[in-house]
């Protein structure tokens, strides 16, 4: 009965928050952009750049890290447990292990660190992105431990399922490499469950309103664990495409891709408070921050000029969650 | 009563702490002779009083119930900043030359400023935008990280004016060739004043007020948007001092200088009472705290554990503070 | 000199679609208690926000007089600056700082602002202030660590520090142990032989009697009497809070009432922040088929606390529940919606509503399990028609079921609330204030909706503070006081003097 009349530049704003729209629109614009300042960049060899194992990686952890977000959380561990993860698998290879042994340490480790978070935040009632930060550190430390600060290389010195695996990685099927396939296979498999299974709800209802979810009868509790042991589950993906792909590790490998993840999802559309938001903007998200990477290396400006945009972004999609919150919630915050 | 008074010391958490803290001591000389001596003190003293200003400093934004994680990245831009301004500006013109020290400090003012301009940034996000202040400093982390290697390109800044690496070098002799660092005698006289600030002003008393209940502060007339960007800008500024007096200490304005920083030093605050929660903690819990942290991560090193383990260690122990305090802050009250 | 020290003359405050207060009429000697009464919703914290300058001069007609003066107060901080000093009922102190700093935080006086804080001038100051003015609280002891009762005196003692001419407590006693009630009245008295005025709110009509000079009577947002001492009388006042006319709003209901269906015995609820507290004490109550049982009590007495116990959103709470004839043990929500019960919570903005989502969303929220389709994966179609049953059955008045919950209207958005409940198919529903809030016409419409239930066989606890409302639906009532059962009755026996004789202490 209160529906509010609008204006034609307010149905315009309306439109441009959607989430979907306003994460396709820095893409759109960074495209045109490095277009105009290198023509090279619209060219087939340099967009299969983008589908690097590297992207396919960040893309991995930005999936976990969306399901964490969109539930109300945060982790910002995703990265060094990588690495941890990464450096194990390494360390159990170069010492003779089979792959398979090798694979279920990646997952036991990556899973086990969900746990403690969700330990952490669920049980102890700690701040998510505290929590996750101390988890953060001694992922860190562990990923140093292996090997006493050295990288470690799996191309030598391992079993022969081992070199096979790493020779498969590196192939790159359809033009893709795999890791770029296992991504876009992923992200479809997530959106599907987001928005086609019941626990997809759950996770949108306890991340807008944990009290009204669990008024409602969802175990909020349950749907929260899951949702960090998702984003452990995709860490573990990520860590064996990547060792795969590299054929090695090093102990500070994914470190600083965690924020990239949070910088993808938050401006992906995903409201950092949770709640709100959908892979399809993910994509574009971590698309973007591709299209970053990829404009820096190309025109050959600094690469440390990435990270200042990681901030620059991250800075820009709390801000523009906190319009689009508004918009949407009106009079009743 | 002097016995309630006794119990109340052995509840308060400094309390615990230092008995950890002497407990370690008391463990490790008995496992290794060189742990319980003067050079190790002195050694322990000379690493925490980095962290440890720039800890005063996060400790007054903890306390207003704010936080920053941008401390690290903010000391090595600052490091990096500040000793290419020393050298491009050849300390304003006085290097090489017995004024030496007085182009130094003006650049190092210049670097100060440079810092609390840092801090005005993260407050710009957290108070006038209401962001949450974990993603704000995340962000400035990131942006100050991606700058300082662009300043630098990854090389060092080298060599430093000879009056920085004579007065890092200064410091009370003990005998032998020991002594208490200059570093660590500017973090105790920086103590004494926050210590001094908290208890007995105005701005100190209204800083615990915004931590404690900030709608409550701005109802009693304190200006809490104006306490919290100065707080800010105080702690960027001492994080911009720590970064030119370590560059000073390595001899080298490194960009790695800073790297992982923040970790350590919130674990040092959490260690040291003051919660993130807002409104509480003092500068002796904090002294206390520091001297743990950094006797255990000494201590590791003397009993031969992988020294990578004082990370997971740090990790740890943050880990424990913050379940202690969520555990203990929500247990029953007691009725009437 | 005017004789009163505050006077309100014709005050009107309208919010839309609710007349709060109704030209208004009252005012305050110099140096005299007075008493303000009436039940909840009769507008008295509405009449105290305009007093104590939260509603600002402008925002409502009518003229409010201070000394003799037009008070155009135009924020909190201008009437506390003028003199009208108010003490609220919600505890809101700074934790981490001492006693005496929480009172004297914000004016300090020049000399302590200057020369830097000296916690020993400042400790001086309080000690003489608390003495003169009759407190017993050390002005060193940290606030957090004190009784709420006691910082609710620090609360006190903070307005007093201002010197007010006009004190306004508003029901101060509520987290009061006897002994500060006792300090609290020395307290009182004290500013009285001193020549400030107080306005003392309260529902504890002995206080009413122990301390006041006169009492003025609140109801529906008029002001409906003022009694002087000597003319106290208990049923005189009782009367005056509820002797109404009752409307013909509610609509007829025929129900034939069936057997029992829930039995709950001995509820008790501890209190989850507080030792030896609990918020539900030894409550028993039954409830038949078809039958509408209503919970009276004022704000606090532990209706909302009974009712989320049974629906399970107590962890530790002890209850024998009967549920058709059968033992149950509800330890969760979802336990509780799997047998059949299903509530409508108090403030549907933050904990009935997913704001950021659209009505079906919402509607299925309770029973997602009821729109799975093919391979358990969640069916648009299935989703889409109960949303669209409940919108048709409940006269939900949106454009369609993917309207944003947020843009509804209140009344629109408790139907969703309600129609979500009703998505489980419960057979017991409890309804916490279905109506606050919401336009009369909704109002009529929700009340139309739930005799519809009832015929269907579903059976209705409600809690409400409208007593006419209570009395206008209910077949029966179970009324609460302090966490306890004090009174059940019959339809045929309940008046509204009776019942809010028992919500009185």
């Amino acid at each position: 009965m209160a529906e509010k009349k609008e204006a034609g530049s307010g149905k315009l704003l309306k439109f441009i928050l959607i989430p979907e729209v306003t994460s396709l629109i820095p893409v759109l614009v960074v495209a045109v952009v490095a277009t105009l300042l290198n023509p090279v960049f619209l060219t087939g060899g340099n967009l299969r750049t983008l589908g690097t194992s590297l992207i396919a990686s960040w893309g991995l952890l930005a999936i976990g890290q969306a399901f964490v977000i969109i539930s109300g959380g945060i982790d910002v561990s995703l990265g060094t447990t990588l690495s941890f993860a990464g450096m194990m698998f390494c360390s159990l290879a170069r010492g003779n292990m089979p792959l398979s042994v090798c694979i279920l340490a990646v997952f036991a480790i990556c899973i086990g660190m969900s746990l403690l978070n969700s330990l952490l935040i669920l049980k102890f009632d700690v701040w998510p992105f505290v929590a996750t930060m101390s988890v953060q550190y001694v992922g860190k430390g562990l990923a140093n431990v292996v090997n006493y600060g050295a990288d470690l290389s799996i191309s030598y010195g391992v079993r022969d399922s081992v070199l096979r695996f790493t020779e498969v990685m590196g192939r790159k099927p359809l033009g893709l490499s795999i890791g770029c396939i296992t991504f876009l296979a992923m992200i479809c498999l997530a959106q599907f469950i987001l928005k086609m299974t019941a626990f997809g709800r759950e996770v949108y209802a306890v991340g807008d309103n944990k009290r009204v979810a669990k008024v409602a009868g969802i175990r909020v509790w349950r749907v929260r664990t899951l949702c960090f042991v998702i984003a452990g589950i995709m860490t573990a993906v990520a860590t064996i495409i990547w060792v795969g792909y590299y054929s090695g590790c090093t102990p500070t490998q994914g470190n600083p891709w965690v924020f990239i993840t949070v910088a993808a999802v938050a401006m992906g559309g995903v409201s950092l408070k949770g709640g709100s938001g959908s892979l399809f903007g993910v994509f574009f998200g971590v698309l973007l921050m591709a299209l970053v990477y990829n404009l820096i290396t190309l025109l050959g400006i600094n690469a440390n000029y990435q990270n200042v945009f990681i901030g620059v972004f991250l800075a820009l999609a709390v801000v523009l969650d906190t319009v689009r919150r508004e918009k949407t919630l009106g009079k009743n915050i | 009563m002097k016995t309630n008074a006794f119990k109340g010391l052995l509840r308060r958490s400094e309390f615990l702490v230092f008995c950890v803290l002497v407990a370690i001591w008391v463990l490790l000389s008995s496992i290794n002779h060189n742990y319980a001596t003067l050079n190790n003190l002195c050694a322990i003293m000379k690493t925490l009083s980095f962290y440890g200003i720039i800890a005063v400093g996060l400790s007054f934004v903890i306390i207003q119930g704010d936080s920053d994680i941008s401390t690290g990245a903010s000391a090595g831009f600052s490091a990096v900043l500040g000793t290419a301004i020393m050298l491009e500006t050849r300390c304003m013109g006085m290097l090489d030359t017995p004024q030496e020290w007085l182009g130094v400090l003006l650049c190092l003012l210049l670097t100060m400023a440079c810092g609390a301009l840092i801090g005005l940034g993260n407050a710009a996000m957290v108070v006038r935008f209401n962001m949450p202040p974990f993603i704000a400093t995340v962000a400035m982390q990131y942006v100050l990280n991606g700058l300082k290697m662009v300043i630098t390109d990854g090389a060092y800044v080298y060599p430093l004016p000879n009056a920085l690496l004579s007065f890092v070098k200064q410091g009370i002799p003990l005998g032998g060739n020991k002594k208490i660092a200059v570093s660590f005698l500017i973090l105790l006289a920086l103590l004494a004043v926050a210590h001094y600030i908290l208890t007995y002003t105005t701005y100190g008393r209204s800083v615990y007020a915004t931590g404690g209940n900030r709608v409550m502060a701005q109802l009693s007339g304190v200006r809490t948007s104006y306490v919290r960007t100065r707080n800010y800008m105080v702690l960027h500024a001492l994080v911009a001092l720590v970064g030119v007096l370590n560059a000073g200490y390595l001899k080298q304005g490194s960009p790695g200088i800073g790297n992982d920083w923040h970790m350590v030093i919130m674990a040092a605050c959490a260690i040291g009472g003051i919660k993130f929660s807002g409104g509480s903690g003092n500068m002796i819990g904090l002294l206390i705290g520091l001297f743990t942290l950094f006797s255990i991560n000494s201590a590791i090193a003397y009993v031969g554990i992988n020294t990578f383990l004082q990370d997971v260690f740090i990790g740890l122990v943050l880990m424990l503070i913050v379940v202690i305090d969520r555990v203990r802050s929500n247990r029953k009250v007691r009725a009437q | 000199m005017s004789d009163y020290i505050l006077e309100a003359r014709n005050i009107t405050k309208r919010f839309p679609g609710v007349l709060a207060l109704q030209d208004v009429n009252f005012n305050v000697r110099r140096g005299e208690i007075l008493g303000l009464i009436g039940e909840n919703g009769a507008g008295k914290s509405t009449l105290l926000k305009i007093i104590n300058g939260v509603y600002a001069h402008g925002s409502f007609e009518g003229e409010l007089l201070f000394d003799g003066r037009p008070a155009h107060n135009k924020s909190p901080y201008d009437a506390l600056s003028k003199g009208i000093g108010y003490v609220p009922q919600e505890i809101n102190v700074m934790e981490n700082l001492t006693v005496a700093e929480n009172i004297f935080v914000g004016h300090l006086n020049a000399d302590e602002k200057r020369r830097g804080f000296r916690m020993g001038a400042l400790m001086a100051r309080c000690e003489a202030f608390l003495k003169e003015n009759k407190f017993s609280l050390n002005p060193r002891a940290l606030v957090g660590g004190l009784s709420i009762g006691q910082k609710q005196l620090v609360m006190a003692a903070k307005a007093i520090s201002w010197q007010p001419k006009v004190l306004v407590l508003d029901e101060p006693t509520t987290a009061l142990s006897q002994s500060d009630v006792e300090n609290l009245f020395e307290i009182v008295r004290h500013l009285k032989a001193r020549g400030t005025s107080i306005i003392f709110v309260t529902h504890k009509l002995e206080e009413i009697f122990a301390i006041t000079d006169r009492v003025t009577i609140l109801r529906d947002g008029r002001v409906i009497t003022t009694y002087e001492r000597e003319d106290y009388h208990r049923d005189r006042i009782i009367s005056g809070m509820v002797g109404r006319e009752l409307s013909q709003l509610y609509p007829e209901r025929h129900v034939q009432i069936g057997e029992e269906v829930l039995r709950v015995e001995h509820m008790t609820v501890p209190d989850p922040r507080v030792l030896n507290k609990k918020l539900v004490d030894d409550v028993s109550f039954t409830l038949r088929r078809g039958e509408l049982l209503g919970f009276a009590g004022l704000v606090g007495a532990g209706r909302t606390e009974t009712v989320s116990a049974l629906f399970g959103s107590y962890r530790d709470y002890t209850a024998d529940v009967t549920l058709e004839g059968e033992k149950v043990r509800i330890r969760s929500e979802a336990d509780a919606i799997a047998l059949g019960i299903n509530i409508l919570t108090e403030d549907r903005k933050s904990n009935g509503l997913l704001l950021l989502n659209d009505i079906k969303f919402n509607i299925v929220l309770s029973n997602l399990k009821e729109i799975l389709g093919r391979a358990r994966l969640v069916s648009r179609a299935k989703e889409q028609a109960a949303a669209g049953e409940f919108m048709e059955k409940l006269r939900i008045k949106a454009p369609s079921t993917s309207t944003m919950v947020a843009n509804l209207s209140g009344g629109n958005q408790q139907k969703v609330v309600l129609a979500k409940a009703l998505h489980s198919h419960p057979r017991i529903l409890l309804l916490d204030e279905p109506t606050k809030g919401i336009d009369v016409g909704s109002k009529q419409e929700i009340y139309e909706i739930m005799n519809e239930l009832l015929a269907e066989g579903i059976s209705i606890i409600m809690i409400s503070s409208e007593l006419p409302e209570l009395l206008g639906m209910c077949d029966r009532f179970v009324v609460m006081r302090g966490g306890r059962v004090v009174g059940e009755m019959d339809r045929s026996e309940a008046t509204q003097e009776r019942i809010m004789s028992l919500c009185f202490a």
